[in-house]
């Protein structure tokens, strides 16, 4: 899912080309105009800078003609750099913007500096990232033919073989392109830990071809020479910012040196960075560029009225941010925020939560805060991830990652308005992950509390997966090791034999010790208290059920994935029944299923919605669930027999909860695509017959407790 | 000692009235002009921010007609808002300042927009802050009321004292009522004293002529005085900030509030603050901020470097003050080097301390030049073997602002990931005051806790040290995160019973629950007997001779004592003829001036000795100051020694005393009434005595690291 759609889009033609554009952000100003680079990707490759930028400014992104959604013209003529250009000035007129502040990347990067070159009027800024003029340096004839300490190879003849820049190779291109993007991109991203980076761009790469990009390659150049190229570079009179890598692999760090001194232009260099900031350092990035804008716009901006607190009058606030995907966390992050402010009286918690997180707070009284609004919705992207039963976790939240850059912006931005005393993060990855990338910007305690560590492959992901994974937690291994002061407390909501037994991936040690040696463990949280429930004849009566009815109660969370787990369990009840006399099966559809879409058979029962579900969890005789860690706990935490079918590719469903009920003997694991109907009345009988409840390893009690001191002694 | 002196100081002449300037910081293109004040106080008050701001732009401060270095002219029509738009103007004129970002507090406001009508090209910029800008309501202000203004001489109130004939006849009660109005906040005290200080150095009559020469006539009303601002501001196209407390009880917020909903203009809300905010850092920043929007700096290339490819790094700062804290600085730093063999040390520190650490190989930052010097403001405050140790340290604060400054800049530009502050008083306090300015892990250091009245001080002092503490205490309390590690240098034992202040807890209850106890730290292991005899023997001290060392550490102050002692000699000497005499004067005492050309047998004068550590362990009796770092490492060397504590220096007679008492150490004399024959009676009795000390830790440098290393 995106993290920000556009407002609107649409085209602009020239000479027959149509070139797409997208506009986010519409009623702010000044218009920040994001030009397309090489057409080898498209304007996707903003994603990680729309939803900040265009919470701020009007936002323009153009898709380069040959790719994206614009046209793909077969003539090299077309791909001249004049024509990006006067491309990026027929998008402004067709948005009825006079001037913006243009941003561009590589080839792009020239072309920002053309634009300002040529049409001054239009731009009131320009910045360049990785800028890709040619001739700045001794001997080279275009950019990407000849990086320093590359070899040259020639593009137009055909070799043996093509090994390294030989790749860069008009043949190459049209018989192996894969490949060549493959190459391509691991020069442009040349940090570790860069694979989704990369997979991205070598995505964006195959939505055009090879012949299109050699179009591109034998467009005309406009600057012929090394004084056009220079003259055009000191010809740039607007506000400039270059930014370089000193790793960059596609253009030297050399050549923005250079630029420098003929622009007279500020030089930042990215140490350690490859050619892509804003896709892999898109914090750093998206905060420079933001700083630039408000200096170059700073004439034409509306007043700043703002409020700073002396510190011995600031009430202490703590800022809670709670994970939405699953909606699990919100009851234990209630229950230790209670007993927080129970340590601290005087401790005011504001949220920062998404929907369907924020509804349960708002109905217990919280404070969600107002930014809330502007967090891109991961319990969205979740849903969307999912199909029938299946929910590849690992990949949703690496196809996350332009939601968490947005959401962390939205956070920064909290936290730079107001002063917080604390951090809490259950889950909040956003936060975790660009503070350690960017540890300077911690301005408060964070606390990093999860019930889960460690990014485990699925068998069926090969080994390509399981390297995936791997360069995540050792990512993530180094983060912790290297920037210790981030996280002030690391709590694991759980024990210490919660922890799978598995490694972290080849060479990197096994999980349960590296946790052990980096959090704290507050036990299960499970936000109510199971003696509340001793008296369950008491709460079946309140609730309507008879001391006689064996009461099944299906529920899939609430999010539409589980529709097909309801239907089967549904369609399961005639034969179930057989078996057992007096069941009386109670589906749960929640707010994303249609309860007229099941149709029920006789004896089952289907509820939109249930108040207070867990009551109802609590006096059941059986469950049906998913392998939801929270729904399973509640379940063991009041001895409740339970089937639960994990979610195919679900990892942490199939991996860690399962562990972690396995551990206390609770639970009938259950795989949903081998099971039949019959299978599932069969094992409703088994279970109802001998309610393993009584033998579950019992579930700790004071795990919120736990958890609020390990906070408040951060106070 | 002023935390930066004036590069010009200066006066321009108009019809006869010198008005005085000073200019800090060279031309780099981009000027603060802070306009002259109401005459109650004058161009000291931006002690706090020049400096500072003088590291990045040209800062020019103009005293008021009537306070200050400017002239007091007799004549009514010489003073007013029209005048002192003039006197400003007239200023940039002598320093050819074409254009300049304007700032003025309160009253000052209206000579800025006078100066802004007359000549808006040469303004870049306006920071007004609590300004008088009655543009809207409320307009019952009786400092708008001529009616008030002129009234007959009265008993009055808070603000009501803003009349002709009171401040006329009753100056000094009006300085310090206004004064007490326009600083609100808790424990601002030397603030206040600062502000009434320099009231008392003008005339009532000159702050009547300044109001009555801006257009308070009888008939004058808050209606018509808002007329004219309005003018003023509507003639106003540069940009504007203004900044305001929300408790200022002089000039009310509204009055900023409607300004900015009016013009546009950019408004800070001060909350908490009062007419004059009592936060030199924030207020700082603000203008910089603001400075560099109306005149960018000029582009400067700069680095960021990607998180996992940082080298890991601390800033370790080192209080200069006496030297002290560099031997044990320098061995904690070693021992975290052990613990973290890939960390970068980097030195933030000054003069003398800087020096001790070069020649161990140390790097200071090339940033330490730009720092105050805390040494020479401390040596600035002593008197004949005498240092008021509490009011040095008050009478610091300038320098501590612009220090955190420099510390400020400093970690905007680069990463660290701890920052050590031994006694960097200046870090602690303005991190707990400004906590989003925190960037990096922090520890804290000191070898004491709690400032303590000296008595001769009495309920005033008493007071004074009792709000420092309370301050201090209600900082770490409410934010506990600042201080990511507290290490007391020294033993729960070592704290004195003394409580904090009345009401508060005891300095060691207090102490013990908020810091970790790392142990004395001596930074050298204590020598054997063998080792001594090694050492004398290379001193040249012959085995039965009798060595005497005395020293008095690094600065002037020292020399009464050396004097004394020097008289002492003779006496001495012939009741221990082995006696020798070594004195080292130290780098600021020239030892010829000490004793004639001739200096008699068995006394000996150096201006410096090497590893002076070595010859106190050597030697077979100390006379030393009390500093707490000399005493400490003669009881780890088990010598007998005399401390003279300087006089009301409170740690070193308090806190110092308190901890060579619970080691049994050292015999304390007192300067004043020992005489060279009481010094020489202590010498003949405590030279060569065998001592029994109670030990000193000498683990106390890996204990400290281990404590910080827990941060990395």
């Amino acid at each position: 899912m995106r993290a920000r759609r556009p407002d609107f889009d649409g085209f602009v033609e020239r000479d027959g080309v149509k070139v797409a554009y997208e506009v986010f952000g519409e009623a702010n100003e000044p218009t920040v105009l994001l030009m397309p680079t090489w057409s080898i990707v498209h304007s996707r490759t903003w994603k990680a800078q729309v939803g900040h930028l265009a919470r701020r400014y009007r936002v323009i992104a153009f898709d380069g003609r040959g790719n994206g959604r614009s046209d793909r013209p077969s003539t090299p003529d077309a791909y001249s750099d004049a024509e990006f250009v006067e491309d990026g000035v027929a998008v402004l007129d067709g948005t009825g913007t006079d001037h913006a502040i243009v941003v561009g990347l590589s080839m792009g990067g020239l072309w920002t500096l053309l634009l300002a070159s040529r049409h001054p009027e239009r731009v009131l800024g320009a910045v360049v990232f990785g800028a890709a003029v040619p001739h700045l340096r001794d001997g080279e004839t275009k950019p990407a033919d000849e990086p320093q300490g590359r070899p040259t190879h020639p593009f137009d003849t055909e070799l043996d073989e093509y090994e390294g820049w030989a790749k860069y190779n008009r043949h190459h291109w049209l018989h192996d392109y894969d490949d060549f993007l493959q190459f391509f991109f691991r020069q442009v991203f040349t940090e570790p830990h860069s694979t989704k980076q990369r997979e991205d761009a070598v995505g964006w790469g195959h939505d055009t071809d090879g012949a299109t990009l050699v179009a591109t390659r034998d467009a005309p150049p406009v600057l012929a020479d090394r004084s056009e190229a220079e003259a055009m570079c000191r010809s740039v009179q607007c506000p400039l910012l270059i930014v370089h890598g000193t790793d960059d692999g596609i253009i030297p760090h050399s050549n923005s040196v250079r630029l420098a001194e003929l622009t007279g232009a500020t030089l930042m260099s990215v140490e350690g960075g490859g050619h892509n900031q804003f896709a892999r350092d898109p914090v750093f990035a998206n905060l420079l560029v933001q700083d630039f804008v408000e200096k170059v716009a700073s004439r034409v901006r509306a007043p700043q009225h703002r409020t700073w607190t002396r510190a011995l009058r600031r009430s202490k606030r703590a800022l809670y941010i709670s994970s939405p995907i699953g909606l699990g966390h919100a009851q234990r992050d209630i229950a230790i925020a209670a007993e927080l402010r129970k340590l601290h009286p005087d401790l005011q918690i504001d949220w920062l939560a998404q929907s369907p997180v924020t509804s349960v707070l708002e109905a217990r009284g919280e404070n969600v805060h107002a930014a809330s609004r502007f967090l891109a919705s991961e319990s969205a992207h979740i849903t969307d991830e999912s199909h029938e039963h299946d929910l590849h976790a690992f990949q949703a939240v690496r196809r996350m990652d332009e939601i968490l850059v947005n959401n962390f912006m939205v956070f920064h931005d909290v936290v730079s308005a107001e002063p917080y005393d604390l951090w809490i993060g259950d889950e909040a990855w956003d936060l975790d992950y660009f503070l350690h990338e960017n540890p300077e910007l911690k301005r408060a305690p964070f606390v990093w509390m999860t019930d889960f560590v460690g990014w485990l492959p699925m068998p069926d992901g090969g080994a390509r997966e399981a390297a995936i994974t791997a360069d995540y937690n050792a990512e993530m291994i180094e983060h912790v090791a290297r920037f210790r002061r981030v996280r002030d407390r690391s709590i694991f909501v759980g024990n210490p034999s919660d922890v799978v037994a598995d490694d972290f991936g080849p060479g990197l040690g096994p999980i349960r010790s590296w946790t052990e040696a980096n959090f704290d463990f507050s036990g299960y949280i499970t936000g109510f208290d199971p003696s509340d429930f001793a008296d369950r004849d008491m709460l079946r009566a309140e609730l309507g059920y008879g001391p006689d009815e064996k009461v099944c109660i299906v529920t899939v969370g609430g999010s539409g994935v589980g529709g097909a787990l309801l239907r089967k369990v549904i369609r399961a009840h005639p034969s179930a029944a057989q078996r057992v006399p007096g069941l009386r099966t109670i589906a749960v559809a929640g707010p994303r299923i249609d309860p007229a879409a099941l149709d029920p058979p006789a004896g089952v029962e289907i509820r939109a919605f249930v108040p207070d579900l867990y009551k109802h969890l609590a006096a059941c005789d059986l469950a049906v669930v998913q392998g939801g860690l929270t729904t399973c706990m509640e379940l063991t935490a009041n001895r409740r027999p339970f089937l639960y079918f994990p979610l195919a590719h679900h990892f942490e469903q199939n991996f860690h909860v399962r562990h972690r009920l396995d551990r206390h003997g609770a639970g009938r694991c259950m795989d949903f695509a081998t099971t039949n109907e019959d299978d599932i009345a069969v094992a409703i009988a088994a279970e109802l017959t001998t309610d393993r409840g009584a033998s579950y390893a019992p579930v700790e009690t004071d795990g919120a407790v736990r958890a609020a001191a390990l906070i408040g002694e951060l106070l | 000692m002023r935390a930066r002196e004036p590069d010009i100081a200066g006066f321009v002449e108009r019809n006869g009235v010198n008005v005085a300037y000073e200019v800090f910081g060279a031309d780099n293109g981009r000027t603060i002009c802070i306009g002259p004040s109401n005459p109650i106080i004058h161009a000291r008050a931006a002690k706090t921010y020049a400096p500072w701001l003088s590291r990045h732009y040209r800062v020019i401060t103009i005293d008021p007609r009537g306070n200050g270095r400017s002239d007091r002219p007799a004549d009514p029509q010489a003073y007013g808002a029209a005048i002192a738009a003039d006197d400003t103007l007239a200023v940039l004129d002598e320093l050819g300042v074409e254009r300049a970002v304007l700032h003025g507090t309160s009253w000052t406001t209206a000579a800025l927009l006078v100066a802004n009508a007359k000549a808006p090209e040469r303004v870049a910029g306006l920071v007004l802050m609590g300004p008088l800008l009655p543009v809207g309501e409320p307009y019952d202000s009786p400092i708008l009321s001529g009616e008030h203004f002129w009234a007959p001489l009265a008993d009055r109130e808070g603000i009501e004292v803003s009349n002709c004939a009171f401040m006329l006849e009753r100056y000094a009660e009006y300085v310090d009522t206004w004064i007490r109005l326009a600083i609100s906040e808790p424990y601002e005290h030397k603030m206040v004293d600062d502000f009434i200080g320099w009231g008392l150095e003008g005339t009532g009559a000159t702050v009547a002529d300044t109001y009555i020469g801006s257009g308070l006539t009888p008939e004058a009303t808050g209606e018509s005085t808002g007329a004219v601002m309005r003018q003023l501001c509507e003639l106003v196209t540069c940009p504007v900030l203004l900044i305001h407390g929300t408790d200022d009880a002089i000039t009310p917020i509204e009055w900023s509030r409607a300004a900015s909903r009016l013009y546009g203009w950019d408004l800070v809300e001060m909350e908490g603050n009062g007419h004059v905010p009592a936060e030199p850092v924030r207020l700082n920043l603000l203008v910089r901020a603001f400075v560099d929007r109306v005149l960018p700096p000029p582009p400067v290339s700069s680095t960021w470097t990607r998180a996992l490819a940082r080298p890991k790094r601390a800033l370790y700062l080192s209080s200069p003050i006496g030297l002290g804290h560099a031997r044990r600085d320098v061995a904690i730093a070693d021992q975290l080097r052990k613990l973290q063999p890939d960390l970068d040390v980097d030195w933030l520190t000054q003069h003398p301390v800087s020096a001790l650490l070069e020649a161990r190989g140390e790097r200071v930052h090339s940033a330490a030049a730009a720092l105050a010097n805390e040494s020479a403001h401390f040596e600035g405050e002593s008197a004949e073997h005498d240092l008021h140790a509490f009011h040095a340290l008050r009478n610091m604060d300038e320098i501590i602002v612009h220090n955190f400054g420099v510390f400020h800049d400093l970690l905007a530009s680069e990463a660290y990931d701890v920052v050590i502050g031994d006694e960097a008083w200046d870090v602690d306090f303005f991190l707990h005051e400004n906590p989003e300015l925190k960037h990096t892990s922090f520890v804290w250091m000191t070898d004491f806790v709690g400032m303590l009245p000296m008595p001769d001080g009495g309920e005033r002092e008493a007071f004074l040290t009792s709000e420092y503490n309370a301050e201090m205490i209600e900082q770490v309390d409410r934010f506990r995160r600042v201080r990511d590690r507290s290490i007391f240098v020294g033993d729960p034992a070592d704290l004195v019973p003394d409580p904090l202040g009345p009401g508060l807890p005891g300095v060691r209850e207090w102490t013990e629950a908020n810091f970790d106890f790392a142990g004395y730290v001596t930074g050298f292991d204590p020598v054997d007997a063998a080792q001594r005899d090694e050492l004398r023997a290379s001193f040249g001290w012959a085995p039965d001779e009798q060595v005497c060392v005395v020293s008095v550490g690094g600065t002037a102050v020292g020399r009464p004592l050396l004097r004394k002692v020097i008289d002492s000699f003779p006496l001495a000497r012939r009741r221990v003829p082995a006696l020798r005499m070594v004195i080292v004067a130290g780098p600021r005492i020239e030892p010829a001036s000490l004793v004639g050309s001739d200096p008699p047998e068995g006394l000996e004068l150096r201006a410096y000795v090497p590893d002076l550590y070595r010859h106190l362990a050597a030697c077979d009796l100390g006379i030393v100051q009390g500093g707490l770092t000399t005493c400490m490492e003669l009881t780890a060397n088990q010598r007998p020694f005399l401390y003279f504590p300087l006089a009301h220096h409170f740690e070193q007679n308090l806190h110092v005393r308190h901890r060579l008492d619970r080691y049994r150490a050292g015999r304390y004399m007192d300067y004043v009434t020992s005489t060279p024959e009481s010094i020489a009676d202590a010498i003949a009795t405590e030279v060569g005595r065998a001592v029994s000390y109670e030990p000193v830790a000498t683990d106390g440098a890996a204990r400290a690291a281990s404590m910080i290393a827990d941060l990395l």
